[in-house]
């Protein structure tokens, strides 16, 4: 008796199998997962943003966004009291870094994770303000 | 099931046989059904609810905006606007609201809402709630001609009562003049002022002013630091 062939249809399905499952995989693997945390972030910041522009200055000026930035010497005697007020308007589970044409405070921002950042004109500059939950 | 045989038995060729054919086309069904259950899972997945979340973040914007319905100026609330703010006033402001059941939270605390909230997807807004308080100061004129407001206010209220013998002309603030009558000033006057700088009120008089002939009322901002949560449930 002579021997059958393998048939076909098993090579056919097996094929069939792998380029269906591919595609399968594709659309799994393929759409990233949401980002949920980047607009409440990007919220964060700009209301950070929004009240510092809105505080009154604590020496000379019209705000304290203002103020802040208006001179070097100013920045350096305003660094610990802007640090302060930024913690003090952020939840205590976000960390930020609050960056000036005359130096930067708060925490170094941190690789790969996922940040909100506000960016305000003023006339010496333009601030910076990132977030990020710790 | 041995192979059929369907042509000549001297043909060298073997055919497919049936009953492979069957359990290939049975195998192929149920890995496409798996393969198309596997991309809907993922593609709902995908699918980020974005109404809740759109209609959650133009709410809070809207909310906190300087012309919003709460705000006395960007980010800044007033506190009573938000006393005054009802379900009525979040549907006016926020048309989504009577579609999806929308819940604002003020330091954990609910001033409005419409439909009940189960879950559904959360935006925290920063905000500083301004209450103005009214402050009276009555500046002791005997020895100097100016008094400085201590806290900044966009307005001020200026009582003159001079005793006989005075005349006070012109009220200046910071430089300009936002009071002046050449018979004299007597009794109370709404005085427009700039809220960005400190005001210093300078009276211009002939005579003596005593403790009291003067009345400067202030609105003195107190502000606190709150969270505003807008909740939408769709």
């Amino acid at each position: 008796m002579r021997r059958a062939q393998l048939p076909l249809s098993l090579v056919e399905v097996a094929l069939g199998t792998v380029l269906i499952l591919g595609v399968a995989l594709g659309f799994a693997l393929g759409t990233p997962a949401p980002d949920r945390q980047g607009p409440q972030l990007d919220a964060y910041a700009s209301d950070t943003a929004a009240l510092l522009a809105n505080d009154p200055p604590r020496h000379s000026g019209a705000t304290r966004l203002q103020e802040i930035v208006s001179s070097p010497t100013a920045f350096d005697r305003e660094r610990d009291a802007l640090s302060n007020r930024v913690a003090r308007i952020l939840p205590d589970n976000v960390l930020f870094r609050v960056e000036t044409p005359h130096g930067a405070v708060g925490t170094p921002t941190p690789q790969g994770v996922s940040t909100g950042t506000a960016t305000v004109p003023t006339g010496h500059g333009s601030v910076q303000i990132i977030v990020w939950y710790a | 099931m041995t192979e059929r045989r369907c042509v000549p038995a001297n043909s060298p060729r073997a055919q497919t046989s049936l009953a492979a054919l069957g359990i290939a086309l049975v195998l192929l069904t149920v890995v496409t059904s798996l393969g198309i259950a596997i991309a809907d899972t993922a593609i709902a997945g995908a699918d980020r609810t974005p109404d809740e979340r759109r209609v959650a973040a133009a709410t809070a914007d809207q909310l906190v905006a300087a012309d919003g319905p709460l705000a006395a100026r960007s980010n800044v609330l007033n506190q009573s606007q938000v006393d005054n703010f009802d379900r009525a006033a979040l549907e006016r402001s926020a048309p989504p609201a009577s579609e999806y059941a929308v819940s604002v939270e003020l330091a954990d605390e609910e001033i409005a809402r419409s439909g009940t909230v189960q879950g559904g997807t959360r935006i925290s807004r920063l905000v500083v709630v301004e209450a103005r308080e009214r402050r009276t100061l009555t500046p002791d004129l005997t020895t100097t001609d100016a008094v400085t407001l201590p806290r900044r206010s966009a307005q001020a209220t200026v009582t003159i009562d001079p005793p006989a013998g005075t005349t006070v002309w012109t009220v200046r603030a910071n430089d300009r003049v936002v009071l002046h009558n050449r018979s004299g000033l007597h009794g109370s006057y709404e005085v427009p002022l700039v809220p960005y700088e400190t005001t210093e009120l300078r009276f211009q008089r002939a005579g003596q002013l005593e403790p009291g002939n003067v009345t400067i009322g202030y609105d003195a901002p107190r502000s606190t630091k709150e969270t505003l949560v807008v909740t939408v449930d769709a």
